[in-house]
């Protein structure tokens, strides 16, 4: 199995699996990935969590700034591994999931 | 809260990060602006707590990206408590052996234990970093290399030795050091013993004393925590930032090595001070002299240790 980059994140593992899962489908600044969050996940990620987050996305190379004329707006894309790393955190996710929903339907507790 | 107060209030919270950290990110600052308008709560906690942080990434305290934090608490703690040990058992193999009987035989196997952990971890962590440097090479990994704590802790180590060799220097009797090594490469090892024991000494609560001592013994008195407390924190810096080989098991045992023989020691320790309760003259592990005081570090550093251990992972992630 992949080495699992996201795990090793701490407190930012969650916040960073919900910026890696927005930035599979474009890349985006700070303000259009809070939005983004907040539709498709229902969680509202403070600037503080966010920017926090995105930093050590960019330090493991999971997201790359994209070049902006916009000083003041940078967005950010993901990368090979980035991807890499949000397939092998989902995986696990479903796999705990499954677990989970199938014990529920078993009528185990 | 008014556009004009959130944007004057985000500048303030702002400023709390490095200055480069606010370069990478622009846009930081006015989306914390805009959250502080709509009056968004846990925005200044956020800001708080993440500035900390960076502050403390950027100066190399904590590595850029955290790992194995658990693990990292445990051999943080595991220098000062091998220079204590060691210490100890030198007292009490010279100091008490003859008032009190031969030393502990619980002393002997835990500071063989603690010294293997020790050479383990000497060897480990300069290993890890060369499997970290190939790996990065070998991956085109991005992520930074922990380069400053591996500095930090040749600084600290250096200053130890300096502080020991002032302290041996001064002529200043040591029963801590006395049964140790006094020639040779494992010399070094013994200043280290000295310069960390020459921090407990009753003259912190009866400060004439320090104008008994030689200056070598005082400034090892005063080098000996700093030096001990960075090379700590360093080592912290160091194995949280070492690549991610043998994650599971092996980390537990890892772990759990080191804390067994530092629970071993303590045991060992407090069971002599409650047998040997008043031994003034001596002053070793007297519950209410310097002895004491080693024991309470001793305990303090184990639960440290301990704490640690819980946060490392039994098994493999997956």
């Amino acid at each position: 199995m992949a080495p699992n980059h996201l795990a090793d994140l701490g407190r930012y593992t969650g916040p960073a699996t919900l910026i890696l899962s927005s930035l599979a489908g474009s890349p985006k600044h700070g303000y259009a990935l809070t939005k983004d969050i907040e539709e498709f996940a229902g969680v509202h990620l403070v600037p503080g969590t966010m920017y926090g987050a995105l930093a050590r996305l960019v330090d493991q190379g999971l997201i790359e700034p994209v070049p902006s004329d916009e000083p003041r707006r940078r967005p950010y894309r993901i990368t090979a591994a980035g991807s890499e790393a949000l397939r092998t955190q989902l995986s696990e996710q479903r796999r705990v999931a499954d677990v989970g929903l199938g014990r529920l339907a078993g009528g185990t507790a | 809260m008014t556009r004009s107060a959130a944007e004057a209030r985000a500048a303030r919270l702002a400023r709390l990060y490095p200055r480069a950290w606010r370069a990478r990110f622009p846009d930081f600052e006015a989306m914390l602006a805009a959250e502080l308008a709509e009056g968004g709560r846990g925005a200044t906690r956020g800001v708080l707590t993440g500035a900390l942080g960076e502050r403390l990434r950027s100066v190399g305290v904590i590595p850029a990206v955290p790992r194995r934090t658990g693990l990292a608490l445990v051999y943080a703690a595991v220098l000062p408590f091998t220079a204590l040990t060691f210490g100890l058992w030198s007292q009490l193999h010279t100091g008490l052996a003859g008032r009190h009987g031969p030393a502990s035989p619980v002393f002997g196997f835990t500071a063989v234990v603690l010294a293997v952990a020790g050479v383990g971890m000497a060897l480990l962590v300069p290993a890890g970093l060369v499997l970290l440097v190939v790996r990065q090479v070998r991956d085109r990994d991005r992520r930074p290399l922990p380069v400053r704590p591996a500095l930090i802790l040749a600084g600290s180590l250096v200053a130890l030795t300096l502080a020991g060799w002032a302290a041996d220097r001064s002529g200043w009797y040591s029963p801590a050091a006395h049964a140790l090594p006094a020639g040779g490469a494992a010399h070094v090892a013994t200043l280290w013993v000295r310069a960390v024991v020459a921090a407990i000494t009753p003259a912190w609560v009866h400060p004439s004393l320090f104008a008994r001592m030689p200056a070598g013994q005082v400034a090892a008195a005063f080098i000996g925590p700093a030096g001990a407390l960075v090379a700590a924190g360093a080592i912290f810096g160091l194995v949280s930032g070492l690549p991610g080989v043998g994650r599971g098991r092996s980390e537990f045992v890892a772990g759990t090595v080191p804390v067994l023989a530092m629970v071993t020691t303590v045991a060992g320790a407090v069971r002599w001070a409650m047998t040997h309760p008043a031994a003034p003259e001596s002053a070793t592990l007297s519950a209410s002299h310097t002895g004491g005081a080693v024991v309470a570090v001793l305990v303090l550093l184990a639960g440290t240790a301990l704490l640690g251990l819980r946060r490392v992972p039994r098994r493999a992630p997956g």
